[in-house]
């Protein structure tokens, strides 16, 4: 029997799991440490970041329960989630703010990682489906 | 024709006692003229103080408001107007035109920066939008994709 980790196997879940410890986290931050920012294009991103990362708990949830689901909508949510961070960073944050936003960055990084895990166990070709 | 009745001092003690008054006056003059200047420095001052905080604030409420180059503009037209009193309309204007030779370039770049800047935010929030909606959407259709193709992933290996 091949040793290759399948699909709702272990190694998968347990990524899958950390993926949205990590969404949970940027949930967190968002709502807690960067909601005090004044700026009004700061807040317009972070509401979008926050939806996005509403959209990923969805998706994570989904992948959790079927295991026909790739991680690529996450993957896509998590790129736009990254493109706005580095706009924000341009912002004039506040001193917490921007710790905040090396926080998220930190953890963007490391779901970016599980999804990869995850991405190799299910197979998913560049064309975003399942092989 | 005696001295004494065309006005001009018949002595030494008299010639040095007007260019002592003379001197007394240009010393007072002088005096006059650095209270003008200390109290136009003084005034600037607390403009800068009140300005300072003008822009903190501004800086703090909207972020990257794009208004920091007309910001630096209205300071120093301030300043100028101010000086304006003590050095002169034609000094002032010699200056202003050196300022808006320097500044005008300047003005010009950051607002491009700025508008530029913004398409950038507009272009990622619209991606992540249509990256939402994508999501909402094509969740049935691209899951019954998916779950097609891991069928027949799963019956390859």
């Amino acid at each position: 029997m091949s040793d290759k980790p399948r699909p709702g196997k272990d190694k998968d879940l347990r990524f899958i799991k950390s993926a949205i410890e990590d969404a949970d986290e940027v949930y967190r931050i968002f709502s807690s440490e960067l909601i005090s920012e004044q700026s009004s294009g700061v807040i317009e991103m972070i509401s979008e970041g926050m939806l996005l990362i509403i959209e990923q708990y969805d998706a994570l949830n989904q992948m959790l329960d079927d295991l026909a689901i790739t991680p690529t909508q996450v993957l896509e949510h998590n790129r736009c989630l990254r493109d706005i961070l580095k706009l924000m960073i341009k912002e004039r944050l506040s001193p917490v703010g921007r710790v905040a936003a090396v926080n998220v960055i930190q953890s963007l990084g490391s779901q970016m990682r599980s999804l990869m895990v995850t991405k190799e166990i299910r197979g998913v070709h560049s064309n975003g489906y399942s092989e | 024709m005696p001295s004494s009745l065309s006005g001009k001092p018949t002595s030494r003690k008299g010639l040095r006692t007007m260019t002592t008054v003379k001197t007394e006056e240009k010393v007072s003059s002088q005096e006059l003229e650095l209270g003008k200047d200390l109290l136009i420095y003084a005034g600037l001052f607390g403009f800068g103080i009140i300005y300072n905080k003008l822009v903190a604030h501004m800086n703090r409420k909207y972020g990257q408001h794009g208004y920091t180059s007309l910001l630096v503009v209205f300071g120093v037209v301030s300043t100028m107007a101010m000086l304006s009193t003590r050095i002169g309309a034609i000094n002032t204007l010699k200056i202003a035109a050196g300022f808006v030779s320097s500044g005008l370039p300047m003005v010009l770049g950051d607002t491009t920066r700025h508008l530029e800047y913004k398409q950038e935010v507009a272009v990622a929030l619209a991606r992540a939008s249509k990256a939402r909606r994508k999501g909402i959407n094509d969740v049935g259709q691209t899951q019954t994709g998916e779950r097609q193709r891991f069928a027949l992933h799963q019956e390859r290996h």
